[in-house]
């Protein structure tokens, strides 16, 4: 059954083949083509060989018809009889009638049938005797008639004997004058040869169009089976590989013609498509690429706002999916927008953008620009839109953030205690806030924009202004925290701490701040500090000065009570021991007052020229006679150098009250001192390139302990009990501070001190801690 | 036999003063420059009252005491504290301070500069008697 199948399906498909087709119309037009030929042969051939027989049955009719003549006009019917029947022995006759006037037979070859009459509806009697009328002449032609009889085809043919003068003056009077025709004469000749012949012709080529048939349905089927068909079959087979989309196939190109040029075009069009296809490809991933992964979403929607498309970005920031609607989507609503863009889209047919701001699927805003186009056929229809939006979110989450830095920023500035102006990049103030307008007193609405900027910076910040905008390059942008004066609108000199900045972005200069501590109440509290500060020292001074002389005061009671006991007792030594110390106590209250004189003045140190070698050998002078009765050696290490090279400008009587001092403390330290040795103080001077004077005053007394390093410079602090005020080295301290110098110490217990002062030589006061603005 | 009282100032003026005023009174009196000397007379002459200035070079007042009151032979000496009214340096309320932060007993009496001279006697016979 299957095999029938195939069979079949094999038969089926070779009936459709294109060759069997063409070799069948081939065949078909000149199987046709034969038949026509051999309908149109066999007609000329049959009336070739009726015409051909007519003539010979109408020569043989006149030569039977010439032959009986004369037994005719002798009546002689056995003659005649003879005649035809040896006339119709003949092969071709099939038979030879002659009949009479009244449509007897007279004559035949068959004796049989002559009497008979003739029937006047045969076709043979028709010929001239139609619808009952005899016709007059009739032709050749017209006298023949094809009859058919038993198997065999009979041309007839009808000759009438007409009435000649000989006839119907014979003798015999048979025939009067008044007959025009006497009988007619029907010969019959057999067509059977003719036909034989025919058929042969037939035949013949009957079989030789089956043969040249089959021969060109062969030739024609093989050479399209063999040269069309395969090649054929191949280009079918590839094409419909290529469009499997396997772009492999190469047909093979076996001849020169159009089967192998079509081989090469296809070939060349498989190529092609290939590439052409590949790029499609690539460049269908390209746009699918760019589709999904452009940052911003894109969809597709159709009339009925419904999603037909969109990209992953869309996907992920709203959750939404084909078929659902655009503002379910975006928005999140349940219809269509009031303002919806699409649809004018849609009606418009032309772009539109507008920014929007949709809900994502967790439930935050999500800021967008849009941008719809219509997607048009080629009828100009529109039939979707597409969305492209940009994201915006950033871009409106930093705006917001912007504002509300600005704003924070503009309150800052407004709100500051501090005045702040600030400059644009073209020179004039841009902000001027409350603070500043306090502080100034010129309105806000007249210094915005003003460019005089002398009037509200500092000269020093304007100049560095004027410089960088100038391009030129500055030692530093900016000032910390001076102190300096501003004058007020109204003409005050204002004390600000000032603090500006030159701004710059990548390089260029866009502007300056300043800011503005107002110092009024502060200098005012700076001003009550020192007065409280000073009370406080009086207080202080006070106390210690109290203390001071209470002690003194407990000498002289204690010096008057032991002399009192003494002269009661009459002890002599006891009352020297009294006097001695009312004597003591007299000289420290002397000694006292000398130096809170000296350390209460506020004196500017009078500057004079100074030999500093000559100051300090006027001081040892004073102090060598004591010293020498204390076995203590003053020693001198001068700096020769000091000359008129430098010049050196002190106040001397301040410079030697401190020697003074330095001098009689080293002494004391020394005498107080248990070692035994040979105490020395040494007095130094040197000049450094700095053109600063150096006094060293060094002993190998005592020294002193860390304890009492401490408290070296506190007020009325002494070592040296009733003998010492306290105000000694204060003194000295305050008097080398108001020289500019600084005087320190180095001392170790039990091996001496070295007390340095250094000053300034040229008596040039270095101011500290004040800046003029 | 009279009270032994050890008297420790720096300066000799109020050595002389006070032992003045103390033999006067019928006293044994035995004097001290410093609290280094202070130490080694006490040790010595173990005195019935000590007289401490609590202001000195060397070794202060406040030391002494200390030193004192961390003996065991010494700690049972009774002390009579001198000194000068608000000292600029240590004042007494420092030295109150300074003892109770260490819980050190306080001394037995104190006496401030300028010496009153019947106060003086009348701390002294407090703690010693007659």
């Amino acid at each position: 059954m299957s095999k029938m199948g195939r069979l079949k399906e094999v038969w089926t498909a070779q009936v459709r083949s294109l060759g069997f087709r063409i070799s069948l119309s081939v065949c078909l037009i000149l199987l046709a083509s034969y038949v026509i030929f051999l309908y149109l042969l066999t007609g000329i051939q049959s009336n070739f060989a009726v015409t051909q027989l007519m003539n010979e049955a109408d020569l043989f009719s006149k030569a039977v018809i010439n032959a009986t003549n004369h037994s005719m006009l002798r009546d002689d019917t056995l003659a005649t009889s003879s005649i035809v029947t040896d006339v119709g022995k003949q092969e071709e006759i099939a038979y030879v009638r002659i009949f009479n006037h009244d449509g007897i037979i007279k004559f035949s070859n068959h004796v049989s049938e002559i009497g008979d009459k003739a029937d006047m509806n045969s076709r043979v009697c028709a010929v001239c005797h139609a619808g009952g009328v005899v016709s007059p002449e009739i032709t050749r032609t017209g006298r023949t008639v094809i009859d058919r009889f038993d198997s065999s085809r009979l041309l007839v043919m009808i000759t009438p004997i007409y009435n000649k003068v000989s006839c119907s003056s014979a003798a015999c009077h048979v025939h009067p004058a008044s007959h025009r025709v006497l009988g007619i004469m029907e010969v019959a000749m057999s067509l059977d040869k003719t036909d034989r012949h025919l058929r042969d012709i037939v035949l013949k080529i009957i079989l030789l169009g089956v043969g040249t048939f089959i021969a060109v349905f062969a030739t024609i089927g093989l050479y399209i089976m063999l040269r069309v068909n395969r090649p054929l079959r191949r280009l079918r087979d590839g094409t419909k590989k290529i469009a499997q989309g396997d772009f492999t196939c190469k047909l093979p190109v076996e001849s020169q013609d159009e089967i192998g040029e079509c081989a090469r075009a296809f070939n060349i069009m498989g190529d092609q498509i290939r590439r052409r296809t590949q790029e499609l490809v690539k460049s269908r991933w390209e746009y699918k690429n760019l589709f999904e992964q452009v940052p911003c979403f894109i969809c597709v929607i159709n009339k009925d706002f419904e999603i037909v498309r969109q990209n992953s970005y869309m996907r992920n920031l709203f959750k939404g999916s084909i078929g659902m609607h655009c503002y379910e989507v975006f928005k999140k609503r349940s219809e269509k927008c009031e303002d919806c863009h699409a649809d004018r889209c849609f009606i418009e047919k032309g772009a539109c953008s507008s920014e929007e701001c949709g809900i994502t699927v967790s439930g935050e805003e999500a800021n967008y620009i849009s941008y719809m186009s219509p997607v048009l056929n080629d009828k100009n229809e529109v039939l979707y839109t597409m969305i492209i939006a940009v994201d915006i979110r950033e871009r409106v989450k930093l705006e917001k953030e912007l504002r509300v830095t600005k704003d924070f920023q503009t309150n800052l500035i407004d709100n500051s205690i501090h005045g702040i102006i600030a400059i644009d990049e073209k020179g004039a103030i841009a902000i001027y806030n409350q603070a500043a307008e306090n502080l100034l007193g010129y309105p806000q609405s007249d210094v915005l924009g003003d460019k005089d900027l002398e009037k509200y910076f500092p000269r020093q910040f304007v100049e560095m202004i004027l410089a960088s905008h100038l391009g030129k390059e500055l030692e530093t942008t900016r000032l910390v925290a001076q102190e300096a004066s501003i004058k007020s609108k109204s003409g005050e000199d204002i004390p600000v701490r000032f603090s500006g900045a030159i701004l710059y972005d990548q390089g260029k200069t866009v502007g300056a701040v300043g800011f503005y501590q107002d110092l009024r109440t502060f200098k005012k509290l700076e001003r009550e500090k020192k007065e409280s500060d000073r009370l406080a020292v009086i207080g202080q001074t006070v106390a210690g000065l109290a203390h001071g002389i209470k002690n003194i005061l407990q000498g002289l009671e204690g010096g008057v009570f032991v002399v009192q006991t003494a002269i009661e007792d009459s002890d002599k030594a006891l009352l020297e021991r009294g006097w001695d110390m009312v004597q003591n106590n007299i000289r420290r209250i002397s000694d006292l007052v000398k130096d809170l004189l000296s350390y209460s003045k506020e004196r500017v140190p009078q500057y004079e020229e100074v030999d500093p070698n000559k100051l300090v050998e006027e001081v040892c002078a004073l102090f060598e006679p004591m010293a020498a009765k204390k076995s203590i050696v003053i020693e001198r290490q001068l700096d020769k150098e000091i000359d008129e090279s430098c010049k050196l400008l002190l106040d001397q009587r301040g410079i030697h009250t401190c020697l003074s001092n330095l001098v009689s403390n080293a002494i004391d330290a020394c005498e107080s001192d248990a070692k035994d040795v040979q105490h020395r103080v040494i007095v130094k001077t040197e000049l450094d390139s700095e053109c600063w004077i150096t006094f060293q005053v060094s002993d190998n007394g005592g020294g002193m302990s860390e304890d009492t390093k401490r408290k070296i410079f506190s007020s009325f602090y002494s070592t040296k009990g009733s003998r010492g005020t306290g105000l000694g080295l204060l003194v000295t301290s305050k008097i080398v501070l108001e020289h500019g110098g600084e005087l320190f110490f180095e001392s170790q217990e039990g091996e001496g001190t070295t007390f340095t002062m250094r000053l300034p030589a040229h008596g040039q006061v270095q101011p500290q801690n004040k800046l003029t603005p | 036999m009279p009270k032994k009282i050890l008297i420790i100032d720096d300066e000799p003026d109020v050595l002389t003063f006070l032992g003045t005023l103390l033999r006067k009174n019928g006293y044994e009196v035995c004097e001290a420059g410093d609290g280094v000397e202070g130490m080694k007379k006490v040790l010595e002459e173990k005195p019935d009252l000590v007289c401490l200035d609590l202001l000195m070079p060397e070794k202060t007042g406040i030391k002494m005491y200390r030193e004192m009151r961390k003996d065991e032979q010494l700690s049972k000496v009774p002390v009579i504290m001198v000194t000068g009214f608000s000292t600029p340096a240590i004042g007494y309320m420092d030295f109150k301070k300074f003892i109770h932060e260490r819980s050190i007993p306080a001394p037995e009496g104190y006496i401030e500069k300028p010496v009153d001279k019947d106060e003086f006697l009348k701390a002294v016979r407090e703690v010693v008697g007659e």
